[in-house]
């Protein structure tokens, strides 16, 4: 349940920053608090009916899936018909590639995107600190890659960059606060609520900062650890329920049995989410300064 | 730039003390403590798992 300060101190710092001058709120940025809001309730229902059930399998254990999906895809839709986002599969600007989406497609592709994130975050959220340092490593790639376009708006068609910026570095920031308590040995677990919500904002930003493709350098680690579980069960169900690729999935825990102390799976998976967002972040200049040489 | 740094000092610093008023609420004795069941359920969780998945590999 610890997700809930993530979020409120991040929605907090957010309204602070627009106290300065020359800082309009933008729908963009509201749209993205929605997606971040609603889907961390369904978080905090799941992990409410955890606890009362002392069962791990809340309400929604089997159609958790397709109820995130559909709620997505109607959050995309807003996001889609209410502001002016470059509706085209991008990887470091709106027309790089630039393949144009017709809107409902357009709408399926951004919502698997955020959907997958959400999902993604929280299969990676099983070891003390690894969710919340691996997002904050995200959000710090997003708050570059949005106060970038807002200083070079000739070669980035992005609607409010600054409120995107500032959004995700509230966001960084409120990772980093409460990473100083999920540190291992945790006092505190960020549970479903936080799991989805961080999820929900990272989808959120590459949709809104023209980087969809670049989403999964970004996310790196949580897309090892997803895909690790997604390997696992394709070889258990191939091999008719009898082989395993992985002692355990999601793949942190396989590192664990095979005898890696919890830290240093840790502080390991952080080296590589720091690799990625690295990665990502010299892609995206390396495209600017090419467009700047033309 | 400027409102990019208040952001993330703010965001840092209410997260910071948010999550250490969560902890200290959820580890009052006088209410029900949720954290500490959820903890421990965690915790038995991730050794059931441990267990079925030792079960699982032992070659008997």
């Amino acid at each position: 349940m610890g997700g809930i300060a993530i979020l409120i101190a991040g929605f907090i710092g957010w309204l602070v920053a627009h106290l300065r001058d020359g800082l309009p709120f933008s729908d963009q940025a509201a749209i993205i608090w929605l997606t971040v809001f609603v889907l961390a309730a369904i978080g905090f229902l799941d992990d409410y009916l955890k606890v009362k059930r002392q069962h791990n399998r809340g309400i929604f254990w089997k159609k958790k899936g397709w109820i995130t999906f559909g709620i997505t895809a109607v959050l995309m839709f807003i996001l889609a018909s209410t502001t002016g986002v470059a509706q085209t599969i991008s990887f470091t600007r709106a027309l790089s590639p630039g393949w144009e989406l017709s809107g409902p497609l357009f709408i399926v592709w951004t919502a698997v995107m955020v959907w997958s994130t959400t999902n993604a975050v929280n299969v990676t959220d099983g070891l003390d600190g690894l969710a919340a340092g691996s997002a904050l490593f995200g959000f710090l790639a997003f708050t570059i890659i949005a106060y970038w376009a807002f200083r070079n708006p000739r070669i980035y068609d992005m609607v409010n960059p600054l409120d995107l910026a500032v959004l995700s570095a509230a966001l960084a920031g409120a990772c980093g606060g409460f990473l100083w308590w999920n540190a291992a040995p945790a006092q505190i677990f960020m549970g479903d609520v936080g799991a989805l919500g961080l999820g929900a904002a990272l989808g959120t930003l590459a949709v809104t900062t023209n980087t969809h493709l670049m989403l999964p350098i970004i996310c790196g680690i949580n897309v090892i650890e997803a895909g690790s579980v997604a390997v696992q069960m394709g070889v258990f169900k191939a091999s008719g329920r009898k082989k395993r690729l992985f002692k355990m999935s999601p793949i942190h825990h396989h590192f664990e049995l095979s005898g890696w102390p919890e830290t240093t799976v840790i502080i390991r998976f952080w080296i590589i989410s720091g690799i990625c967002v690295a990665t990502a972040v010299a892609i995206f200049i390396a495209d600017f300064t090419n467009q700047v040489s033309r | 730039m400027i409102a990019v740094l208040i952001a993330g000092a703010v965001g840092m610093l209410v997260s910071l003390a948010g999550t250490r008023a969560l902890i200290s609420f959820f580890n009052d004795s006088e209410r029900v403590s949720q954290f500490s069941v959820q903890k421990t359920m965690v915790q038995r969780i991730r050794w059931q798992n441990r267990e079925r998945q030792q079960w699982v590999a032992s070659p008997f």
